[in-house]
Order: C-alpha cells, then sequence, then structure tokens
C-alpha cells in the first residue's frame, strides 16, 4: 500500500514539475493563428498584467513560447495563462523591444507553427488602477450595477459601489458618472439616482453626499469634470429623454430636450450657471490640464414650436450636431471668458462629444459620430484627435474600429488612451487601451486582459465609463452605502 | 408496507403536476439559465445563498421535460421526508406531509410571478434549502455529545451554511438550539450559542463577505421576495412560513403518534389546502400554452387553445390569436369573440414582460424584442427564453457576431444545445435564414424606414399602428390590423383602465 503511495506521490511531482515542450518536428504556416482577445501586434505598458489569450483553433494539443531575449515562457493551450511572476520577467527584459510570440499546434498528428507575432512592450508604464461601471446593455432598465477597480499590473478586482446595497424591493438606485481630480482616487465623485440620489464627493479622506437638485437648475449635475486643482466641479445639467428606433442598428437614442452648465464649490456647497446660452445645449465638460480652459461640447437647436418640444427634438434627432467650444476660467475670481470654437463638427455634417486633454495640453481626443451626444450605442462613433498647436484634426485610424469607440480617458503621463469600443459584437461595451506617441499616434489596441481570457465573451455586462486612476479608491460598498442612506447636503445657487 | 404510504402520496403529486401544469413548469426553465460555466457559478456565489440558487437553476433546467422535473421534484420530496423522519426521529411520517405540501405550494401558487421573481432557480430553492436544513440538523444529531463537538458543529454550520444557503442554515442553527433546549431544557449551552449565530453571520458576510444584499435582507438571504414595483406581496410568502413553521413544530414535537384519525385528517388538510390556493387561472395556463405553440410555430395548436377558451380572455390570448391568423392568411377571423380580461395578478402585468418580446419579433420588429428582452434580462434576470429571442433578433438584424455570443452562452445549457447549433448555422451560412420555418413569415414583415418611437408600454396598438403601415404585411393581414383597431376604438375605456 506504501509503495502504491509513493508511486502515486511521485508521479504526481513528476506532473506538477514537466513543463511543455516545443516540438523538435514541425511545419511551418503562413497563417495568423486565430486567438482571442486579438493581441497580435499591440504595444503594451510595462506595468501590464498578463496578456492572457485562447486559441480558436481545433487541435489535439497546443503550446506556446513568449520570448524575449534571453528569457521565455513556454505555456500549454488552448488558454494561454503565463504566470504573472515569470510575465513581469519577461516584461523587464523586453522593455522597450518586443515579446515573440510563437504558436505551435498539433493538427490531424502534425506540429505547425503558425506565422509568430509581437507584443510590444512600451517603457512608458501605465497608471495601475482602471475603474468602471458594470452595467448591462440595457435601455431604461437597471438592477445590479457596481463601480469597480481593476489593478492593470494584476488581476485583482475589488466593487467600491454597489447599488444593490441601497436598493429596495420598493426602490432602485441607479450609480453613474464615477470622476476622479486628475487621476486621484482619494478626490472623486459619483452620482446615485432615485432611491437616496444624489452626489456623493469623496476628497482626502471625507466623504459627502450633495443634493444639487435646485429650483434655478434644470437637473441635478450629470456629466461632471473636476478641476485639476481648485476643489471645483464642472458639471452639465441635462433634461435628458430616451427613445427606441425600430429598425435602426442603434436601437436607442438618448437626447437631451434642454442643457446647460454648472461649477459647484466642493467647500461652500455652492452651484453657479456657467453657460445657459438660449438654443444650445450644452454637455460634456472637460478642463484643461493648468485649469486655465472649460472645454464642453454645444448643439445649436432652435425649436419650431414656441417651446421646448420633447416630441419634437425626437423627430429630429439626427439634426442635433455637438461642436467643441472652451472659455478661459480665471481661477482667483473663478470667472468664465466667452465661449469659443474649437472644433466645428457640425458643418462637416458630424458631432463631437466627450473632449479630452492630453496632461500635457497638446492633444485634444474626442469622439465622432453623425449626430446626437450619446455616441455609445453609434455604431459610426469614432475617436478623433486635434492638435491644439497646429489645429490638424485627424481620426485615429489605427485605434479605431467599424464599430463603436467612445469615452476614452488619458494616462497621468500622456503615453496611454484607455477607450470604450463595441468592436468584437457592436453590443457589449469592452475597455480598450492605446499608446499615443509623442506626435500622438496611437499603436493598435489591446482589450483588458482577464486571468480567463474567454470571460469577455461570456459576460453580459458592458463595461462603462473606464478611467484610469494612480490607486485605488479606499472606500467599500458598505461605506459608500451607509454614506448614500444619509440625506444630501442641500446646495445654494449664486446667480452670476 | 403501511410505513411506505406517506411517500406514495408523493408519487400522487407527480400526476397534477405533470396532466395539468406541463406547460408552467416548461415555463418555469424557460424563463431559468443554467451555464455549464465557472462564470455562471461566480455569478451565483457573490450573494448570500448563491450555492442554492445554482443548484436550484440547475434542476429548474430539467423542466424542459415536464414529467422529468416534476420526477425530480417528488424524488425530493419523498427524499426530504425520509430525512425529516430520521433527523427529528418522527413517530408519525405523515406529519412531514404538511412542509412538503407547503413546498408543492411555493411552485404551483406562482401564477404570473413565473415572469416577474427575481430569483433564479426559485422552483427548486425551498426544496433543497429545506432538505439542506433538515440534513445540518441530522448531522448536529448524529455527533457524539463529547468534546463540544456540538458546538463546534453550530458554529460551521451556521457560518459556511450561511454562506452558501443563506436562511436555510440559519433556520437550520435555529433548529439545533431548539433540540438543545430540547434535551437540556435550558436555554444555555448550545441554544444561546445558535442565537448568537444567527446573529452574527449574516452581519459578518454583509462587511466581509458580500457586496451585494441591502442589510434589511440580510436575514433573509436564499427567499425569494415577491415585490413589484414598490409593493410588496406577503400572501405568497405564506407557504414558506407555513413551511418553516411545520418544521421547528418537528423539532419541537418529535413525539406525535401516528393515528389513523390523525392521518386522514393530515392528508384532508393537505389535499384541500392544495386544491385551494393551486394557481388554476385558465387564461394563464393557456397564455403559457400558446407561447409555447408559437415558439415551435404551431399555429393550428396556438388557435385552438384560444378557441377554447372557458371565460373572456386576456388581451394576450387575443394578441396570440391574432399573431396565429396573422401568419396563417388571417382567413379565419370569425366564430371568436375578443376580449380583454385583466390577467389575474395582483399588480398590472404588461404584456412586454411576458409574451409581448415573442410577438414583437413575429411582426417583424425585432429592435423591440431585443429591447424588451434585454431591459427584462437586466431587471428580472436572464433565461433561455431571452437569449434564443436576443439569437434571432441579432440573425434578423444581420448581427452575426452578437448572435454568435448569445448562441455560445445556450451551447452551455443542458437542453438547448440543438436549437443553438442551428442557429449557429444559420449565421455561418445567412442564406439558410430564408428557408428556416422560424424566419420564413417574419421576413417580408421586416422594414428598412426607421422610426425613432417608444410603445410607452401600450404593445398592442403599437403593433396594429406598425403593421397598417408594413409595406410587407398582406392585404388579408392589414384587414386584421384594422379589425383589431375597431376593437380597440370600441372599448378604449376598457383597455385604458387595464
Amino acid at each position: 500500500m506504501k509503495n502504491v503511495l509513493y508511486t502515486l506521490l511521485a508521479l504526481g511531482l513528476l506532473m506538477a514539475c514537466s513543463r511543455p515542450q516545443i516540438p523538435d518536428q514541425y511545419k511551418e504556416s503562413q497563417a495568423e493563428a486565430p486567438i482571442y482577445p486579438d493581441y497580435q501586434e499591440v504595444t503594451i505598458p510595462v506595468n501590464m498584467a498578463p496578456l492572457n489569450f485562447e486559441l480558436l483553433m481545433q487541435s489535439d494539443k497546443s503550446v506556446i513560447r513568449l520570448r524575449a531575449a534571453n528569457e521565455e515562457i513556454i505555456c500549454e493551450g488552448p488558454k494561454v495563462r503565463p504566470d504573472i511572476n515569470d510575465w513581469k520577467g519577461l516584461l523587464e527584459k523586453a522593455k522597450g523591444g518586443a515579446i515573440t510570440v510563437e504558436i505551435f499546434a498539433s493538427i490531424k498528428d502534425q506540429w505547425v507553427r503558425f506565422k509568430p507575432f509581437n507584443i510590444y512592450v512600451s517603457a512608458d508604464p501605465i497608471d495601475p488602477w482602471l475603474s468602471y461601471r458594470l452595467i448591462s446593455p440595457s435601455y431604461v432598465s437597471y438592477e445590479e450595477l457596481t463601480l469597480n477597480q481593476r489593478c492593470l499590473e494584476n488581476f485583482d478586482e475589488q466593487v467600491f459601489v454597489d447599488n444593490m446595497l441601497c436598493s429596495t424591493e420598493s426602490g432602485g438606485q441607479c450609480v453613474n458618472c464615477h470622476s476622479y481630480q486628475q487621476g486621484n482616487p482619494n478626490r472623486m465623485q459619483f452620482h446615485a439616482r432615485q432611491t437616496h440620489g444624489g452626489t456623493l464627493i469623496a476628497y482626502d479622506g471625507t466623504i459627502e453626499k450633495i443634493d444639487m437638485r435646485h429650483d434655478s437648475l434644470l437637473s441635478a449635475g450629470v456629466y461632471p469634470a473636476w478641476h485639476p486643482t481648485e476643489k471645483l466641479i464642472a458639471y452639465s445639467t441635462n433634461m435628458t429623454m430616451q427613445a427606441f428606433h425600430t429598425a435602426a442598428p442603434e436601437k436607442i437614442e438618448v437626447l437631451d430636450s434642454e442643457s446647460d452648465l454648472i461649477l459647484y464649490d466642493v467647500d461652500k456647497h455652492e452651484v453657479t450657471t456657467i453657460e445657459q446660452a438660449p438654443n444650445e445645449l450644452e454637455i460634456f465638460p472637460a478642463w484643461s490640464p493648468d485649469g486655465k480652459w472649460l472645454y464642453f461640447c454645444s448643439a445649436h437647436f432652435v425649436y419650431q414650436s414656441d417651446s421646448v418640444d420633447r416630441s419634437e427634438i425626437t423627430m429630429r434627432a439626427n439634426e442635433v450636431k455637438y461642436n467643441i467650444y472652451r472659455k478661459s476660467f480665471d481661477a482667483k475670481t473663478r470667472q468664465f471668458g466667452k465661449r469659443e470654437m474649437v472644433f466645428c463638427a457640425d458643418t462637416l455634417g458630424q458631432s463631437a462629444t466627450f473632449p479630452r486633454i492630453s496632461p500635457d495640453g497638446r492633444w485634444l481626443l474626442f469622439t465622432l459620430g453623425h449626430w446626437g451626444c450619446f455616441h455609445i450605442w453609434h455604431h459610426d462613433a469614432d475617436l478623433w484627435m486635434k492638435d491644439l498647436k497646429t489645429g490638424n484634426v485627424f481620426a485615429m485610424d489605427e485605434i479605431n474600429s467599424d464599430d463603436t469607440e467612445s469615452y476614452h480617458s488619458w494616462s497621468s503621463n500622456g503615453r496611454w488612451v484607455v477607450f470604450s469600443s463595441r468592436r468584437y459584437d457592436g453590443v457589449f461595451t469592452r475597455p480598450f487601451i492605446a499608446h499615443i506617441d509623442a506626435e500622438g499616434h496611437g499603436s493598435k489596441p489591446f482589450e483588458l486582459p482577464a486571468e480567463n481570457p474567454d470571460l469577455h465573451r461570456q459576460f453580459l455586462k458592458s463595461y462603462n465609463v473606464p478611467e484610469l486612476m494612480k490607486g485605488p479608491v479606499e472606500l467599500t460598498p458598505q461605506q459608500v452605502a451607509s454614506k448614500l442612506k444619509d440625506d444630501g447636503k442641500p446646495v445654494t445657487y449664486k446667480s452670476k | 408496507m403501511k410505513k411506505w404510504w406517506p411517500y406514495l402520496v408523493i408519487v400522487l403529486l407527480w400526476v397534477p403536476l405533470v396532466v395539468f401544469e406541463s406547460d408552467y413548469l416548461y415555463a418555469l426553465q424557460d424563463q431559468n439559465l443554467f451555464l455549464h460555466t465557472p462564470l455562471f457559478y461566480e455569478q451565483q456565489m457573490v450573494k448570500a445563498g448563491g450555492l442554492l440558487t445554482w443548484i436550484g437553476s440547475y434542476l429548474t433546467q430539467y423542466f424542459y421535460y415536464p414529467m422529468l422535473g416534476a420526477g425530480i421534484l417528488c424524488l425530493l420530496w419523498a427524499f426530504f421526508m425520509w430525512l425529516c423522519k430520521r433527523t427529528f426521529q418522527l413517530a408519525n411520517t405523515w406529519i412531514a406531509l404538511i412542509p412538503v405540501a407547503c413546498m408543492v405550494l411555493t411552485i404551483v401558487t406562482l401564477g404570473y410571478w413565473v415572469y416577474y421573481l427575481k430569483m433564479p432557480g426559485h422552483p427548486f430553492c425551498a426544496t433543497i434549502g429545506s432538505i439542506v436544513t433538515v440534513a445540518l440538523v441530522w448531522g448536529y444529531r448524529a455527533l457524539p455529545r463529547r468534546h463540544h463537538l456540538p458546538s463546534v458543529y453550530i458554529v460551521f454550520a451556521a457560518g459556511l451554511g450561511y454562506m452558501a444557503f443563506g436562511f436555510y442554515a440559519l433556520l437550520a442553527t435555529a433548529l439545533m438550539g431548539v433540540i438543545s433546549w430540547r434535551e437540556n431544557k435550558s436555554f444555555l449551552g448550545d441554544f444561546f450559542l445558535a442565537l448568537t449565530q444567527i446573529i452574527f453571520w449574516p452581519v459578518f458576510g454583509y462587511f466581509r463577505v458580500f457586496h451585494e444584499t441591502n442589510i434589511v435582507n440580510i436575514y433573509w438571504a436564499g427567499l425569494p421576495v415577491f415585490a413589484h414595483q414598490g409593493e410588496r406581496f406577503f400572501a405568497y410568502n405564506m407557504p414558506y412560513v407555513f413551511l418553516f413553521a411545520s418544521m421547528v413544530l418537528m423539532a419541537m414535537k418529535p413525539s406525535i403518534k401516528s393515528r389513523k384519525w390523525l392521518n386522514i385528517t393530515i392528508v384532508a388538510v393537505v389535499a384541500i389546502g392544495l386544491l385551494k390556493f393551486w394557481n388554476k387561472d385558465d387564461n394563464l395556463h393557456r397564455e403559457l400554452s400558446m407561447t409555447r405553440s408559437i415558439e415551435t410555430g404551431q399555429w393550428d395548436k396556438a388557435l385552438k387553445t384560444a378557441k377554447n377558451v372557458k371565460n373572456e380572455p386576456t388581451r394576450l390570448i387575443c394578441m396570440m390569436r391574432n399573431l396565429a391568423l396573422f401568419v396563417q392568411g388571417a382567413k379565419t377571423t370569425n366564430g371568436y369573440r375578443d376580449g380583454a380580461k385583466r390577467p389575474a395578478a395582483p399588480f398590472t402585468i404588461h404584456t412586454v414582460h411576458t409574451a409581448g418580446k415573442l410577438l414583437y419579433l413575429q411582426y417583424g420588429i425585432p429592435n423591440y424584442c431585443y429591447r424588451w428582452c434585454m431591459e427584462d434580462g437586466v431587471e428580472y434576470g436572464w433565461s433561455i427564453e431571452k437569449l434564443k429571442l436576443m439569437t434571432m433578433c441579432s440573425i434578423l438584424n444581420g448581427e452575426e457576431v452578437a448572435a454568435q455570443r448569445y448562441v455560445n452562452l445556450l451551447k452551455k445549457t443542458d437542453f438547448h444545445k440543438k436549437w443553438a447549433m442551428r442557429m449557429e448555422a444559420m449565421i455561418k451560412a445567412p442564406q439558410l435564414v430564408m428557408q428556416a420555418p422560424e424566419f420564413k413569415h417574419i421576413l417580408p414583415l421586416l422594414r428598412d424606414d426607421n422610426f425613432l418611437t417608444a410603445d410607452q408600454s401600450q404593445q398592442e396598438l403599437f403593433l396594429i399602428e406598425h403593421i397598417m403601415s408594413t409595406p410587407g404585411a398582406t392585404l388579408e393581414q392589414r384587414r386584421l390590423a384594422d379589425f383589431t383597431m375597431s376593437y380597440y376604438r370600441n372599448n378604449r375605456q376598457k383597455l385604458v383602465e387595464q
């Protein structure tokens, strides 16, 4: 009996220690091996988690070699999941160069080596944390919503806001629009709607719930933008509605019948109006990194009826086209200048949304679609860049796909952008990361890697509003829930 | 032989389930989803009681064959009775029929909740949860009374049990406390320990383990919540209350002797209770039957089901009957009176949450079918029905990759792989769609012109207006729409009130 046990133990140890072998003989193929996610010829930051992937082909056996300089990792397929420590070692070796990936597959007793590909490793690191909202791509309903944060250097994922902790059977709750001051996780805000509604603002250890509804405002604050240095947040206020396409592939349209811009002072709990131009729909504020300019989008729309008519704007929805403007801002006097045109999209028959300025102040990245402001549902939406130094505007062809590209966020060093894309199936949004060089050109983006490479093909939720952060948010869902159950502090409105 | 008689009653329960509730049981699995993936398991386990819903979802899929699903249920009920007898050392096994009857009622009283109940795998949860409860108590009783083993067991059973089975483990802990009190005649010792564990573990779970359950619900994890649009319906919890009370009774008073009059009384009470509270709503049963007929393209059967309606039909029956006429060329409009009976539910039923999604697809508006599948999937949970409809909508919209995503999920089920593979063939060879019986009559109704609008939960009106202006609809089909519109005009007030 003892001998059997020892034999089994020895066999077990042998199996544990044996590593997959590269076949001695194989046939060369010039075909690319089908893999998911598509990580062929992508550029990744030096501090990235392993790019786990899956072979999408039938084979008896498969072996994958990842090589950089004299370092290599050999894995068995079809799911390729290199050990994280080995991967980190490989990244260090490949820094500024590339990891070569060779895929060997045994098909009908014949080993084949597919065309090798590279994963380029940039020496530029990316901010180590990414936050996003996990939401089903529903239209009106919501049930389980969470704000999650994921360490990009490994696969750790945490929930820091969960609406189910505040929802009851008699009242649901939506959470949205998480935003940080310069990617600082200790300075964040997000909104809760309906039950226990309000805006939760955390700032260096203090946490407040604000009730921003006021008679002088269209709505409570919606799309936020933290001033980079001051304790100020610019918001749009929106009268939002939804309508549904009977036949178009877009399926849903989210529209504003009215919208304005406001400024919220975190210390004074005071709101002032930034922009309330007649016949203009202002939305999506974004500060320049020096805090001297507030960028925003605005669509000129004149109602044919005497007053705001929701059915009219629904009928004429494809006439709503947003341009990008900016206003100067004096932090001392808290005064804004006049609006200046930055990018005139409507003359091109297009609509521009989500302006985001690179940390060096040179590049303006935005989303461009045929019309409207809710580009996540527009299959034609793409990312475009404007060089604020030269005035050149160009499509980010290296980044864009045939399907939706929408929300985007810069890394603090300005070398990476994370953006949401529906390129794989047109329905579920996934975060993609791309390198941006000094000339504003992007590299081929890669999908956020998951521990189980097949995760994103099974997961029925979208990654919404991906925002890079310098560290993790330290709040727990229970702390947030407890705060949200309090009454919100009212704001005062100060007219200009 | 006599000792097996109580178990024979369980066999008798199988008959009405299969004879009267086949469509209902099928609908339960159609509104359920179980996937053989680690992700599906992980998604269940983020809540206390996650293992219970995972097992419940797994077993519910066997209602695909109603006879098989009902058979499994009956076997589990019989096992529960046997376990009760052993665990509580019952002198009279007939007593255990009472909790079994309650378990039956947790399933057959639901009615329209089949579409609205948010708990995955709920048809089996009361049964599995109760078996776990009694099994945990059996473990407690079986342990030797030395080295504080029973006390240690209480702590582990309450802690680990709560994480996996929610409320049912807390109930087991309470029963252990009751048994301890019965044995020792003292509120100290294990009784007190059980009480502390019942209080402690849900709070610990809330702060340290789970982030999906509101603190007000932590003690009820693993139980269904009968709430809709802000209103709670406690009457539907009553079978659960009696189920738990009967288990407490068995733990407290196991020595009730078997007497003929008592046994007859128990059987009579159980029979009357089941007869009284069993949902016998003819309209709902016809709706479910017609839905199944339409899904499988049995239009004649759908028409026959509608024709034999006993009372005034619900609007949905009329809508499905009109659809069947529409698909068959609208040649038979006589011999049927229209109706608009309010569905027998304690809250307003919108057709889009029941069979309305299927109607949108059949009338050639896949976007709206898809929309309501997505909305309901988010709110009430993903199901086989929704994934199938979303697959078909995506195929009709030419969204092959999205369709393939849903097909891939359906291929991870036990009973819908074949269907998924048929759809996969169409995704790979779209020309097959033209010949597919599921799509043949839908294709001419698809429209290229797009409108940005909303149905405002007035599905039938929306559909009629849409059909009347659909170029692909035949003259007879438009006449049928016009006919229905006249009915609407004449009965506007009644329909609006609904």
